[in-house]
């Protein structure tokens, strides 16, 4: 059987998650090879990082950490299309990831952007949650 | 990775707007105008 956690671990775990990212985070947008870990630098190239709120989340909830209002991005690095994403302490470090995701466009990915992205554009977050799995 | 520890899910949501087109430059109208 898969092991299970209790609810309030469920939600200890991810409320670590939120202390671990402090007052400053970022949600990294990167292309390329994914890392084997959020602290693996990445090979490929970091297209936009987007603010996170401080902190990045109301304790979690149910098993669920909903995270707060992301700023925009409204000056991206670079162009392409973002094969992973990562919560980060900071805006463009490579090795100072917490949370590493998949992401795609337009589908398919943990997080999911409608198109691919463009340097000096746009990147706008609408939503992100995490569900603990150990249910 | 232990196959009996479930997986987390992430559900993000995000949209890519590309720059404005950049304006003409000065040069650039003055040649139309002259064409």
């Amino acid at each position: 059987m898969a092991v299970q956690y209790a609810i309030t671990t469920r939600n200890n775990r991810l409320d670590e998650v939120i202390a671990d990212a402090g007052a400053s985070a970022w949600l990294q947008f990167w292309n390329g090879a994914v890392p084997a870990t959020p602290v693996t630098a990445p090979a490929g190239t970091l297209l936009a990082s987007c603010a996170m709120s401080n902190p990045i989340a109301p304790a979690a909830s149910s098993g669920v950490l909903t995270c707060s209002g992301i700023t925009s991005d409204t000056d991206a690095n670079a162009s392409g299309t973002p094969t992973f994403c990562r919560i980060s302490t900071t805006e463009t470090g490579t090795t100072s990831g917490i949370v590493q995701m998949s992401a795609a466009s337009p589908s398919g990915g943990d997080i999911n952007i409608d198109q691919a992205i463009v340097a000096t554009g746009t990147v706008a977050v609408s939503g992100l949650t995490i569900t603990d799995g150990s249910s | 990775m232990n196959v009996n520890d479930p997986k987390d899910i992430v559900v993000g949501v995000a949209t890519s707007t590309p720059p404005p087109n950049p304006p003409k430059s000065e040069t650039t109208e003055q040649e139309e105008e002259d064409a």
